[in-house]
């Protein structure tokens, strides 16, 4: 069973990762900040009896379902949103976020080398970027198998697929993502 | 460069991304996780109550708890006898209404089992 001090632990070290993963998909910094304090709350109630060794694959079941949920729930609204759209007014449009103009996306505070800091933000900016425009499933499995370095087994549980699945998708996100990094003049 | 020095690359900027959050971002995952673990020690803690709460009442109301102890107990007993008294009658029942195969008859050992009873 995980002590607290262990769950402390444990989601201090994911907490800005999961953030990120969910900004990506959700592209929406209230929503990413909702999704993953929701998922930390949920593994404390539910699972937080758990050997802390299946923490991390219990996290990233419940938040990859939280991001799913919470575009299900956009779905609806949105279906909604549209059928009544001819009764809203012009003034209740909002504008659309870009990950680069999100609060949380980014911290643009001046650093000790503004020029280097501002070359290092612009191409973090693009390869954010190229990845939250990767298909879902894609970047879910990026995400998961290199960044979170969870194996394949690991990854197709989180997902809900096969483990032939999580490799197909993997080798796409690579190859899309070059191409949109080379696209874009990004050279790593 | 080759697949894993790209990935290796993306994962750098990635994990460089995260450590660059502004620090609202930062406070309300911090706040979000205090929040979780609160609630946690919370449920731990209710139920360490209700433990306390009951041994605190035992304790105000001895005589009373022992009584209620004591019933406890007896209607316990009175239900697993009565549970076994049900297994028991039904047992006997089967064993009364159970016919016996035909093919039982025709075995030569059952009837000088019978016989050796009738003597």
């Amino acid at each position: 069973m995980a002590s607290a001090k262990e769950l402390d632990e444990f989601l201090a070290a994911v907490e800005r990762r999961a953030y990120k993963s969910a900004l990506l998909a959700l592209q929406d910094h209230h929503s990413a900040l909702d999704v993953v304090q929701n998922a930390m709350l949920k593994l404390c109630e539910r699972y937080g009896e758990r050997p802390s060794n299946e923490l991390p694959l219990i996290f990233q079941r419940i938040l990859q379902n939280a991001i799913t949920d919470h575009f299900r729930r956009a779905k609806v609204r949105n279906f909604w949103t549209t059928l009544l759209s001819p009764f809203k007014g012009a003034d209740d449009e909002e504008a659309g976020d870009s990950l680069e103009a999100l609060p949380g996306a980014v911290d643009t505070r001046p650093g000790t080398d503004p020029a280097g800091m501002a070359e290092s933000s612009q191409h973090l900016a693009v390869i954010e970027q190229a990845l939250a425009e990767l298909p879902p499933r894609q970047r879910q499995a990026f995400l998961l198998r290199y960044w979170e370095e969870m194996d394949i087994a690991e990854t197709a549980k989180v997902m809900g697929c096969s483990e032939g699945s999580v490799k197909t998708h993997c080798f796409r996100a690579v190859n899309t993502l070059s191409a949109k990094l080379k696209e874009k003049g990004i050279r790593l | 460069m080759n697949e894993q020095e790209f990935i290796a690359k993306v994962t750098e900027a990635l994990d460089e991304g995260a450590g660059r959050l502004t620090s609202p971002t930062v406070e309300a995952l911090r706040a979000g996780r205090r929040r979780a673990l609160a609630g946690r020690r919370q449920r731990d803690a209710g139920g360490a109550h209700a433990w306390v709460a009951v041994l605190g009442w035992a304790h105000h109301h001895s005589r009373m708890f022992w009584l209620l102890l004591l019933l406890a107990v007896l209607l316990g007993m009175v239900g697993y006898q009565m549970l076994n008294d049900q297994d028991a009658s039904d047992l006997d029942i089967q064993l009364l209404t159970d016919d016996l195969p035909p093919q039982a008859y025709l075995h030569g050992d059952m009837g000088s089992w019978l016989n050796a009873r009738e003597q």
